[in-house]
């Protein structure tokens, strides 16, 4: 039983980190712009929420509220320039998106690194922010089994479902929501109805690429408990984030399943082997972890033939809108 | 009350009939601004004279050893990351041209890699000549085939080749990390295939490994440009890429032309696995290959696809690389480790993607309403 509960809550821990980036992209391709920088982003997010807390902790700051702020402001931040750069190059100077974006991927990772070697971070860890975000809802986390399964999390798991649910309902029944969608599917006719195509676009990339940033957050102090040496994971979390939007059809309620369950495919090899009695081959690890890739793939195919229009990509993804060439 | 002023502040004008020589003004501006910016960065982050710095960085790649010898053990390595990153540049192109996004070139790098290893893994019994060509043959075919996958699905059903591509990329990484877990058996990483025998090694000239794959790579760029200039295949890549429409209705098999592009796009990215495996590194990992994959798309989107202009970038990038490996190995100044390349590289791409704007569209202030009726005349009179 225990095993099945860690599996769980371990499924839940990664489906936050996931679930972070996916909205965020969610929001980029919804708005037309397929942004590949999310590893780059979450990357140097993620290092720079934990130098700034680290910071803080080193100068004697205890205040767990203004720790959990730091960190998530941080996050938010450098996503958001990122999302500025980005948006300035593809909606303003109408420079190619995948260009773009694989730059700030592999060149984020790349800032990422110079910073980590220049101020010689270690593996030194916060533990204390760790923990903190960490820490279930008090009282409530202590009831048997329901506990750790529904109130033992820390705050930005939580904080992910509100916004989730939010998200699902901002782009269904808001003026500006709506407004968005109709940018990423159409920009002339979007134009012609009299929004702003640039400002929404502008609005959209910077939003998701700040909730982006929150991914790389999430990895350090939930995922990792407040360590930087164990960042090697991140990337690759980065590129599922974006399967992952693919797997949930571009539909935000849809990850609130989808990314628990490619947490529960990724602890698959850590706790299948202890319940089920098998002797797993050395390969079987691999296997697991392709598992994700393999079933986006599957959902990619099976969604192009259908042709549902509810899940089909956003029709302008990866087009720049220029108001003379319709 | 004052009517409010709806005319925009800035207006994004496309320009008309610019010619080469202002296109490559423009570029040429954007460049030395990136150059300044970055000299500006290294000396802040350095904070020593930035055009020392920017020595070290040259002799990463053309360098002198303590005795006053050409240094060519730095040349090479410079050569070999020049040489990789325009392979696989000139391997993404055509499908490129066909706007068919391949971004899938890490994963096609592994795939032919892995095949080669298996090879030269399994084949021992085998010449050495007969092993290196039947891995050319089955990393071709086999990187091929795992582009043609994308391609089928782009072909048949429309269905998004970026995402597409992508998710193969970590399905590749992962298959390699299986296979790697299975040979390495009991040693902490995969050794050194055929360390002993050089059974499916390739052969070096002059000792050095870069020198081959250099020699092909020129060849294959005058190749590329030729087989999209000159070819029937590269015709209808090219009007395939321009519009699906007119090449049905010209006759032309889209499908087809699709799926024999991207394989042959593919394949040429599983033999620069070959030469991952069989000729630099005689093993391999899921890191084979590094970033280059992406890197290169880069490269070949900044050059347009254009073979000859893919040597300066791809030159450049692996110029930058060295150089900053070797300003950090130096020790010249303690914070500019060997990733202030990153930097470097990030703000040259961004100005050459703003001066490939300048080429092409112009801002028009408010207050210049003239310059904007001259600018859609132009247009007018050009009949568009």
């Amino acid at each position: 039983m225990d095993t099945i509960i860690n599996w769980i809550t371990g499924a839940v821990v990664y489906g936050t980190v996931l679930a972070a980036p996916a909205l965020g992209e969610t929001i980029n391709e919804k708005t037309g712009h397929l942004n590949l920088g999310v590893p780059g982003i979450m990357y140097l997010s993620g290092f720079v929420s934990y130098y700034l807390v680290k910071l803080y902790t080193v100068s004697g700051g205890t205040n767990s509220f203004l720790i959990a702020i730091i960190a998530l402001l941080a996050g938010l931040g450098v996503g958001a320039l990122f999302g500025l750069i980005y948006s300035v190059m593809c909606v303003t100077f109408k420079a190619n998106q995948n260009v773009v974006g694989l730059a700030i991927a592999t060149f984020g990772v790349g800032f990422g690194k110079f910073f980590s070697t220049m101020f010689d971070v270690g593996n030194e860890s916060l533990s204390d922010a760790g923990l903190l975000f960490n820490t279930g809802i008090p009282y409530l986390k202590d009831l048997p089994y329901v506990g750790d399964l529904l109130f033992g999390y820390g705050f930005m798991t939580y904080m992910m479902i509100v916004l989730l649910i939010l998200f699902f309902v901002f782009f269904r029944k808001t003026r500006v929501g709506l407004s968005l969608r109709a940018v990423g599917e159409s920009p002339a006719s979007a134009d012609a109805a009299g929004i702003n195509v640039t400002r929404y676009k502008y609005l959209g990339t910077i939003v998701g690429c700040g909730l982006c940033g929150w991914g790389g957050t999430a990895y350090v102090f939930q995922f990792s408990s407040g360590n930087w040496g164990t960042n090697n994971n991140m990337e690759a979390i980065g590129w599922l984030a974006i399967a992952l939007v693919i797997f949930a059809t571009w539909n935000s309620l849809n990850i609130l399943w989808c990314a628990p369950l490619f947490g529960f495919l990724y602890w698959a090899f850590t706790y299948l082997p202890s319940l089920v009695d098998l002797t797993f081959f050395s390969g079987m690890t691999q296997i697991l972890q392709m598992l994700p890739y393999i079933l986006t793939v599957l959902i990619l195919i099976f969604n192009s033939l259908r042709r549902k229009r509810e899940t089909q990509p956003p029709s302008a993804m990866g087009l720049s809108y220029f108001r003379e060439e319709r | 009350m004052k009517a409010k002023n709806k005319t925009p502040l800035v207006r994004i004008v496309r320009r008309q009939d610019v010619s080469r020589t202002k296109r490559y003004l423009a570029m040429f501006l954007c460049f030395v601004g990136a150059l300044l910016l970055s000299t500006l960065f290294l000396y802040a982050v350095g904070q020593k004279n930035p055009l020392e710095a920017w020595q070290y960085i040259v002799q990463g790649t053309i360098g002198y050893t303590r005795s006053g010898d050409f240094n060519f053990i730095k040349f090479y390595q410079f050569l070999q990351s020049f040489v990789v990153l325009l392979a696989i540049a000139l391997a993404l192109s055509p499908a490129y041209r066909m706007r068919f996004w391949n971004i899938g070139a890490q994963g096609q790098i592994l795939i032919g890699g892995l095949v080669t290893s298996a090879i030269m893994i399994y084949g021992t019994s085998l010449p050495s000549a007969v092993i290196i060509l039947f891995s050319i043959l089955a990393s071709i075919l086999a990187a091929g085939i795992w582009g043609l996958i994308p391609a089928f699905f782009k072909a048949k059903f429309n269905t998004n080749e970026t995402l597409f591509t992508l998710m193969l990329n970590y399905i590749a990484v992962l298959l390699v990390t299986l296979v790697c877990n299975i040979w390495k058996g009991a040693h902490s990483q995969m050794p050194i295939i055929n360390q002993g025998t050089q059974l499916g090694w390739l052969p070096t000239i002059l000792g050095e490994t870069s020198i081959l794959p250099a020699i092909l790579v020129a060849i294959l760029v005058i190749t590329t440009f030729c087989y999209i200039r000159f070819t029937k295949h590269g015709y209808e890549v090219q009007v395939v890429g321009e519009s699906v429409q007119t090449a049905r209705y010209v006759g032309i098999n889209v499908s087809k032309v699709i799926m024999r592009t991207v394989f042959l796009s593919a394949a040429l990215c599983g033999l620069v696995g070959f030469f991952y495996v069989s000729n630099f590194d005689h093993m391999i990992t899921p890191t084979t290959g590094g970033s280059y994959g992406f890197t290169a798309i880069i490269v070949c989107w900044l050059a347009n696809f254009n073979p000859f202009l893919m040597i300066p970038y791809s030159a450049l990038v692996a110029f930058l690389e060295r150089g900053a490996t070797n300003l950090s190995n130096s020790g010249f100044a303690e914070n500019l480790n060997e990733y202030s390349s990153q930097f470097i590289l990030f703000v040259i791409i961004l100005a050459i993607l703003i001066g490939k704007f300048f080429s092409q569209y112009a801002f028009v202030f408010r207050a210049n309403a003239n310059r904007l009726r001259k600018c859609l005349l132009k247009g007018l009179l050009k009949g568009e």
